[in-house]
């Protein structure tokens, strides 16, 4: 990030609002136009002139302090990674099975809703439960 | 006596923690009694149990006096002063060490979220065991931990610190380094990527971010 380009992109900008946003959220200033935005409100953006890996990138809805990297669906992560060209709303073979979640959630590590595992094989010792005996 | 005194003062029209936690004991111990001996009445569940707990992070942070707006607004402190200075101590015992050197280089720059390798436990606050944890090594291990100051954390890099990885079955290595020191984050992966890691350190930031030291001190819960 050059001071050059920085500014180059902040008054190419010329959204105050925006250019706020990139610097709190991305740490940098970038100009681009939009692509899509995802069902959690994430904002994807492109600019082809921009050098290879910087070209495409995405303004998260979430708060700095709340953001995590699984917020992005993995339709727009194959996107953005340049595994394939088309956004999730063009492309043609967009997975689609029965186990898959319907909207996408990010990860529930640390929530009252994150995975634990269970065992499913019966006990092959016995709890003790401490009772005194009647006399 | 200062927090008696606030206690009084500010929380006179709410069942204090104290009373809370007092009631679920003795729902416990009622119900430890009535395994034994069913001649003990069960008491009616109308009863404020630890039920009524809040679970999220955001209710529980969520002061309801001013006491409480002050110990939680102390926790922030506390936790944003940890959080954003989260030193590890190096112990990089196979190849998942280059992916930690990789994040502590130019590309994944770690220095950015305020994370700088220390050479000594004594000045670190985590530790990021990267590697194969070998029953030689796991004394030394546990010294390093040992000697690291609290609060403190570990980072399990790797499937070899996690649970043995590839080398599960061998008779000179540890099944996961967590059977030597309590882990807080697993990162999964064989090497994770650095940039894996970097999400794992992201994890462990938001888990220092819930701790509630004072708060828990106040309320009991």
């Amino acid at each position: 990030m050059s001071l050059i380009r920085y500014l180059k992109f902040f008054f190419k900008n010329n959204d105050l609002k925006l250019s706020y946003n990139y610097a709190r959220k991305l740490d940098d200033m970038k100009f681009g136009h939009l692509v899509g935005t995802d069902s959690l409100g994430n904002k994807y953006y492109e600019n082809s002139e921009e050098r290879y890996s910087r070209h495409r990138w995405v303004l998260p809805s979430a708060k700095v302090s709340d953001s995590d990297a699984t917020l992005i669906p993995p339709g727009w992560h194959q996107w953005q990674h340049c595994t394939t060209n088309a956004t999730p709303a063009n492309a043609t073979d967009n997975p689609d099975y029965i186990w898959m979640p319907k909207k996408h959630v990010g990860n529930l590590t640390g929530s009252p809703k994150a995975y634990l595992t269970f065992n499913t094989v019966a006990p092959r010792i016995s709890k003790w439960e401490p009772a005194v005996k009647q006399r | 006596m200062f927090r008696l005194a606030v206690k009084n003062t500010l929380t006179r029209s709410k069942p204090s923690a104290y009373s809370i936690l007092a009631q679920a004991q003795a729902q416990t111990q009622i119900r430890y009694n009535s395994s034994a001996s069913k001649s003990v009445p069960a008491r009616s569940s109308s009863a404020t149990s630890l039920k009524n707990i809040p679970k999220t992070h955001e209710e529980l942070n969520t002061p309801s006096n001013a006491a409480e707006y002050v110990f939680t607004t102390l926790d922030k402190v506390y936790n944003w002063a940890f959080t954003s200075s989260t030193w590890p101590v190096t112990f990089g015992l196979a190849c998942c060490a280059m992916e930690m050197m990789h994040m502590a280089a130019a590309r994944y720059d770690q220095d950015r979220v305020g994370i700088v390798f220390r050479a000594t436990p004594r000045q670190s606050d985590v530790m990021i065991v990267a590697g194969t944890l070998t029953n030689k090594m796991a004394p030394a291990l546990r010294r390093v931990y040992d000697q690291m100051p609290e609060p403190r954390w570990v980072i399990s890099m790797g499937s070899c610190a996690n649970g043995g990885g590839y080398y599960h079955y061998s008779y000179a290595v540890v099944r996961g380094c967590d059977r030597v020191v309590p882990v807080d984050v697993y990162v999964p992966g064989c090497p994770p990527t650095a940039e894996a890691l970097f999400y794992g350190i992201l994890q462990l930031q938001k888990k220092i971010k819930r701790n509630r030291l004072t708060t828990m001190w106040y309320r009991k819960y």
